[in-house]
């Protein structure tokens, strides 16, 4: 299922011994992303730069560092960058290796223009974890920072949003078993990493960075299929969806304000007939309040009702409907005199 | 309310209470020394500064503000309620309206004293316009907006734990903070001494360290209780020399300040009423006049004690109810809030504390103090008593003598009360292993180039060694960070917190829960098998001391007696600091390494305190690495006394000194212990050693070394003046552990040590 990469070159960063940073590029074939009105739509509510950035110039950003808990002490060693190649159905990956912490300044001047060009980042959990570390990279070594705060799509929200009612965990992993359908082979575990690099540095054997360059290869290419699968589950046919992605898209679009996609959500998860009655409630308060339509809202509250007999809610809202309804009736053939 | 005067005078008029007064001290009302603002002033902060009121400085404000003015590092050591706050809020603030980029970090040693300060602050800053932007950031800041007060905060008010764990590995989030960090305000500055004090000595260098990063240097301004050492506490926290302003201008109105020393009871044995139940008639009468009354107990036990006891005085009387509370570490936090509340709305009349209310915790003004016990240090006993009257109405405050030997010595040496203050507050920020612990710490936050000082100390062979393990790596002349962990995390500044045991109530078997905590020191001590603990003033048996798990397992009863545990101590010289050849002794100062052990504990019945018997402890013994003042006796003395008497005269002498020291260096009691040798491998004669319970030490034993003539003279006249036969609690120790001859003996090796 994971896109192949085509070929791999290697080579270090600059000329000479002095070159402390080595460059492993390659590049694969897999679609442009194509994020569509109703997901820009959402990231916008969030930052409205993100509402018509150009996707060509897209940055797609991990990390592997020598820490997981942040602080000045954790120093990023590899960086895997991927963007959008020119040609059709064409990615670029590059991945910045730190080969000696003394060459970071190196590894951030390489980053920063990449960083200052592109027109969003894309990342899983950067916004809390890649993104201020970078940051603070540049800071400690007294560099100007490249971008102060680039306009950022970090995937871990919206896949929230979208999984998190159905998964246990919203880990890229987890992600990758139950959304996107496919299990890692040879991987390690992110909590080794650190001392992959440790060993590294001790036995200056580039082939123990080897399954590390591996792992994080993976998680950019898992980060490219689930924005190709947000992309698609926000913006693509709702038949598609489950009914837990369709509530998860409705709650979405409920927080980011975009009421005629969230209806057009729950009005779909009501024609399928759902158990849950959430969706029937939120629809009949939007006909009560908004629409004033009381006959659909009486059928949306009774159909709920059937689903929970029992439910004390329901009923007084049944009942404020009916009166309401009949009052209007009043007024209406009052009018009518 | 305020305190009724007739009410004084009871204690005048009673014989039976004015027998026991040894000394009745009023601070007549002092007229204010006041000086105008300084003409550069900005003129919207005088402006704030009038509409509360505050129309001139007082002298001692109006000098701080000068120094600060020329770049000095200042220490203001004026009195309780003297305004010292506006003695670095004005410069502050001042900087701050002149050039609104400037940024100052306050630190106060806890959270609720920053809380208190912060809405202070605010009440200033308020009337500026545009305002001045004040936070606080600790543990309890919420997450969202703490990025506002990185980025925007001009002052910003914290701990030295938030600084150390949350800060300082954080600096680049920091930056605008950092570069343009011109103040570092550091209030109670008494209170960084022992452990505490030579972490954040060390937290303090790492905060210099990245502000030097950051191109700058801020000037610190600090604030003191007075002790006898400020200047050099100061510099050891800020680096650099400084300026002490002592000579306070602020008025001050009548205070009463009572020394009480209970009855003998026993001339012989030089017994003396129990300083709790004087402490509970004191407090009684106090609270039945009407007075708000404050009554301080030096530990968890007496406060449980005394508030049993003082429940049941006041509660179940003729008069209506007068309801009173206990408050001490060991309580939940919602608890200790209520009860501050109720302090503050006046429904509770009287409470019983530990020194947790000490600090600037606002309950209000009370009228009245009393204190069951000396609280250990002069600058202590200075805040307890000022938390009566502040606010300049009369107040009186009790200090009710225990037979403890300090407790005695102030109460018959006035003048060393009331004279010029002679404690010392010790920090030692080179213990190694505090100082490790912060290296380790600073490299994380800043890689250390090679031969680069932690200030001024070499910490090349701790680089070498941190890089040997893997934690750092080396590339280029740089220590680069390259461990996982996040070293401030597992580092305490308070001793050992994290050590602490736990102490479960299984009374109920359906339904156990825990209802205290004990530190790991003193564990061995107070919830060993068979220990009495008390909580709540309610005894608890402990059943079960789980030492791996650090819990004990203990069960409510009812019984008419205490425990009080033994420590039996084997000590080796490591190596020698500094000696100093005596006619009659050598005094020497050094590291030691210790084997101790808790061996016995003693039954005693409460109100009598009578001995009722022993039981036996059986848990690990402790090793420590430390630090130890000692003196070894000239043989001439050895010689012209008998070996009984000697074996008892040394452990009396060692006792005498023990209770001496902390008259000179301020230290809680279990921060020394003493090891008599009749004939020490080290020194080959009898010697007495002092040495430090911290590992590594914390100071106290230099300056031991470098007072000890005054130490040794004190001890003198401790046993000398003691009104006891031979010996009791308050001199020497009870003729039952130091011997009949104790105490005789004690004085003649005393009278030739310091030539008497």
């Amino acid at each position: 299922m994971s896109p192949g990469v085509l070929k791999w070159e290697t080579a270090w960063l600059t000329e000479g011994p002095s070159s402390k940073v080595l460059l492993r590029r390659g590049s694969l074939e897999a679609p442009h992303l194509g994020i569509g009105k109703r997901l820009r739509g959402y990231l916008a509510s969030f930052d409205e730069r993100l509402r018509n950035f150009d996707e060509s110039r897209l940055l797609l950003l991990d990390l592997e560092t020598t820490g997981l808990c942040g602080g000045t002490g954790t120093i990023p060693f590899l960086a895997g960058i991927l963007v959008p190649d020119g040609a059709r159905s064409r990615w670029q990956l590059t991945q910045y290796f730190l080969v000696t912490p003394a060459g970071e300044k190196q590894f951030l001047e390489a980053l920063a223009p990449l960083l200052a060009g592109a027109s969003a980042i894309v990342s899983f959990n950067g916004k809390r974890f890649d993104w201020p570390v970078l940051l603070s990279r540049y800071v400690l070594n007294k560099m100007c920072p490249p971008v102060d705060d680039p306009p950022h799509i970090d995937l871990l929200y919206p896949a929230r949003r979208l999984w998190s009612k159905a998964l246990q965990s919203v880990a890229l992993q987890n992600l990758e078993e139950r959304v996107l359908g496919f299990r890692r082979r040879f991987d390690i575990p992110s909590a080794l990493v650190p001392s992959y690099y440790q060993m590294f540095l001790a036995s200056r054997q580039l082939g123990v960075m080897y399954p590390v360059f591996a792992h994080n290869v993976q998680d950019i290419f898992s980060m490219l299929l689930l924005a190709m699968r947000l992309s698609e589950s926000f913006d693509g046919e709702y038949a598609c969806l489950s009914e837990l992605e369709l509530a998860g898209l409705a709650r979405a679009c409920k927080r980011a304000g975009m009421d005629a996609e969230r209806l057009d959500c729950l009005r779909n998860l009501v024609e399928r007939n759902v158990f849950e009655i959430l969706p029937y409630v939120e629809l009949a308060k939007y006909c009560e309040h908004k629409a004033k339509d009381y006959a659909t809202a009486i059928s949306l509250v009774k159909r709920a009702l059937r689903l929970a007999p029992g439910n004390v809610e329901l009923q007084k809202r049944l009942h404020r409907l009916q009166r309401k309804s009949e009052s209007w009736a009043r007024g209406a053939s009052h009018n009518n005199h | 309310m305020a305190l009724d005067p007739s009410l004084l005078s009871r204690f005048k008029i009673d014989s039976r209470l004015r027998s026991n007064i040894t000394y009745w001290h009023v601070t007549p009302p002092r007229v204010a020394s006041y000086a105008d603002f300084p003409e550069n002033i900005h003129p919207d902060l005088i402006k704030a500064l009038k509409g509360r009121g505050i129309t001139q400085l007082y002298s001692h404000q109006a000098v701080a503000i000068d120094s600060v003015a020329k770049g000095e590092n200042v220490v203001i050591t004026t009195p309780t309620a003297s305004g010292k706050t506006l003695c670095y809020n004005l410069p502050v603030l001042d900087a701050i309206l002149k050039d609104r980029s400037t940024r100052a970090l306050y630190l106060f040693p806890t959270k609720a004293l920053a809380q208190d300060q912060l809405d202070e602050l605010l009440s200033l800053t308020g009337a500026l316009d545009p305002p001045v932007r004040v936070y606080a950031y600790d543990g309890d800041t919420p997450q969202d907006i703490r990025k506002m007060v990185r980025t925007n905060g001009n002052i910003v008010l914290t701990n030295p734990d938030m600084l150390h764990t949350g800060i300082l590995p954080h600096h680049t989030k920091w930056i605008k903070l950092f570069q343009s960090l011109r103040f570092v305000v550091i209030d109670e500055l008494h209170q960084y001494r022992g452990v505490f004090g030579s972490h954040a000595a060390n937290v303090f260098r790492r905060l210099r360290r990245i502000a030097r990063f950051y191109g700058s240097e801020p000037q610190f301004i600090m604030c003191s209780a007075t002790i006898s050492n400020p200047s050099e506490l100061a510099e050891a926290m800020s680096g650099k020399k400084a300026t002490v302003i002592s000579e306070s201008g602020a008025p001050s109105g009548e205070r009463h300040f009572v020394f009480y020393n209970p009855p003998l009871v026993d001339r012989e044995l030089g017994i003396r009423r129990s300083c709790l139940l004087e402490a509970k008639n004191i407090a009684s009468v106090l609270g039945r006049g009407g007075a708000k009354t404050i009554v301080f107990a030096r530990s968890r036990l007496t406060t449980e004690l005394l508030l049993t006891y003082i429940k049941e005085s006041l509660e179940k009387g003729v008069l209506p109810d007068i309801t009173v509370r206990g408050y001490r570490g060991g309580y939940l936090p919602r608890e200790r809030r209520e009860i501050e509340r109720g302090l503050r709305d006046g429904s509770v009349k009287v409470v019983v504390a530990t020194n947790a209310l000490e600090l600037g915790i606002d309950i209000g003004d009370m009228d009245a103090a009393v204190m069951a016990g000396y609280p250990g240090t002069i600058a202590s006993t200075w805040q307890q008593a000022g938390r009566a009257g502040r606010s300049c109405s009369p107040s009186v405050a009790f200090l009710v003598a225990s037979s403890s030997p300090l407790d005695q010595y102030v109460v018959t040496h006035p003048d060393y009360f009331f004279g010029k203050n002679p404690e010392n507050a010790l920090v030692n920020p080179n213990n190694p292993y505090i100082m490790w612990d912060h290296v380790k710490c600073a490299a994380f936050e800043l890689p250390f180039e090679k031969g680069e000082r932690f200030e001024d100390v070499d910490v090349s062979p701790a680089l070498t060694h941190l890089a040997e393990q893997g934690i750092l790596h080396e590339a280029e002349g740089r220590y680069y960070w390259m461990a996982e962990s996040f070293p401030a995390e597992s580092i305490s500044l308070r001793s050992a917190s994290s050590e602490n045991f736990v102490v479960i109530d299984i009374t109920e078997a359906s339904s156990p829960r825990v209802i205290g905590e004990v530190d790991r020191a003193s564990a061995p001590l107070l919830i060993h098998d068979d220990a009495i603990y008390i909580h709540e003033a309610q005894q608890y048996h402990i059943e079960k001391l789980d030492w791996q798990e650090k819990k004990a397992y203990a069960r409510r009863v009812n019984v008419d007696y205490y425990t009080d545990a033994n420590l039996a101590v084997d000590l080796r010289v490591i190596h020698l600091n500094e000696t100093n050849v005596h006619p009659t002794y050598q005094a020497a100062w050094g590291g030691v390494s210790i084997v101790a052990r808790a061996t016995i504990f003693k039954k005693i019945r409460l109100h009598t305190h009578e001995n009722i018997g022993y039981g036996t402890i059986t848990l690990p013994e402790e090793q420590l690495h430390t630090d130890a003042f000692w003196f070894a006796l000239d043989p001439a003395i050895e010689k012209s006394m008998a070996p009984t008497s000697l074996q008892s005269g040394l452990q009396a002498v060692a006792n005498l000194v023990a209770n001496a020291a902390p008259l000179f260096v301020m230290c809680d009691p279990k921060d020394i212990g003493v090891a008599p040798q009749l004939k020490s491998p080290f020194s080959g004669a009898p010697t007495v050693f002092v040495y430090e319970t911290y590992p590594g030490g914390t100071g106290l034993s230099q300056k031991l070394y470098q007072l000890h003539e005054s130490v040794l003279s004190a001890a003198y006249n401790m046993a000398k003046n003691c009104e006891c036969l031979a010996g009791c609690p308050s001199c020497v120790g009870p003729a039952e552990e130091v011997g009949v001859e104790g105490k005789k003996a004690a004085i003649a090796i005393l009278e030739a040590l310091t030539g008497k």
